[in-house]
């Protein structure tokens, strides 16, 4: 084989084409033939330049943004593609399920809580009660609004004290 | 000065048998008994409110107390369980809930209706839930409940 086809396979050597007993072969010629491991230098610094230039561009600010954001969102949506998974689906139904019935249960097993209710329930409507009281109290003295049970004229209406 | 002659104003009719009422209304031998007690709640009631008025909570609590002395009837006892009310109110506008308390304290050791006792212990309950006192109210509030489902005796 002649220099000329040893220096048509150098191109396809640096780009790992070639066969292994090939790459051996032309390996042993460059190492004996001068002229042709220069044009291996040569067609060498050219491919790593090459490279190192799309590596350049690569590197550029807004190709590192759109990268990241592709690597990111896929991160993300690989965090949460466990949730898809029957088994997980089913314990996500039974917390749901816990989450729902804990008032019920609650109330069932206190009944104070619901006896507090009551009592909330019951106070707000005296206090409703006692503010119209406190507005009508603030405009008289007290005791000439707060009636007597046991003064018969205020009982005019149903007189529990009637001689009858 | 002016509050001791209104007092007096309103005591003198009470002991002499309630006959400003008796004016107004044919008095039978049977409820005479009844007026004459009825004329002295009525007074000392008129006492404590103003008592209250003026901010003087310990004698209107006595006053108080000598209201649920007298012999009230028991058919009557609604009455008292009125009073004891319109009577604690008055002293929780001024934040007296010790007072409260003790009126309505008395009112329950005068009266024995399951009603009354109902309605008294849910006036406690009230009282100590103003108080921040809570778990009290509850206690107060769930003896309320139980009784309110209990026959009257």
């Amino acid at each position: 084989m002649g220099c000329q086809t040893y220096s048509e396979n150098l191109s396809a050597l640096i780009d790992g084409e070639l066969s292994a007993a090939e790459s051996r072969e032309l390996q042993s010629h460059l190492a004996v033939c001068t002229p042709c491991r220069g044009e291996h230098e040569s067609l060498l610094y050219a491919a790593e330049t090459v490279d190192r230039l799309l590596e350049d561009r690569l590197e550029a600010p807004h190709w590192k943004v759109v990268r990241d954001e592709l690597t990111t969102s896929k991160t993300r949506w690989n965090d949460f593609r466990w949730l898809l998974q029957p088994r997980w689906a089913a314990v996500a139904a039974v917390l749901l399920l816990l989450l729902f019935s804990v008032p019920f249960y609650w109330s069932a097993t206190h009944p104070d809580a619901l006896l507090a209710e009551q009592l909330v329930v019951y106070v707000n409507e005296r206090d409703q009660l006692e503010e119209i009281h406190r507005g009508i109290m603030d405009i008289e003295p007290v005791g000439w609004v707060t009636h007597n049970p046991f003064r018969v004229t205020d009982r005019d209406s149903e007189n529990p004290f009637s001689l009858e | 000065m002016r509050l001791k002659t209104c007092l007096l104003g309103l005591l003198i009719p009470s002991l002499l048998g309630g006959w400003t009422t008796a004016q107004t209304e044919p008095i039978s031998e049977a409820s005479e008994e009844w007026e004459r007690i009825r004329s002295k709640a009525e007074s000392h009631y008129e006492m404590v409110l103003l008592l209250i008025e003026n901010k003087k909570f310990e004698e209107a609590v006595k006053n108080a107390k000598e209201i649920f002395s007298l012999p009230v009837p028991p058919e009557k006892h609604e009455l008292l369980f009125d009073s004891a009310k319109e009577i604690s109110d008055a002293l929780l506008h001024h934040k007296q809930y010790e007072s409260a308390h003790q009126v309505l304290n008395f009112c329950f050791a005068a009266v024995s209706d399951t009603t009354i006792l109902s309605n008294l212990h849910k006036e406690k309950a009230y009282i100590f839930k103003k108080m921040g006192r809570d778990d009290e109210a509850i206690i107060h509030f769930e003896k309320s409940i139980e009784l309110s489902k209990k026959p009257n005796s």
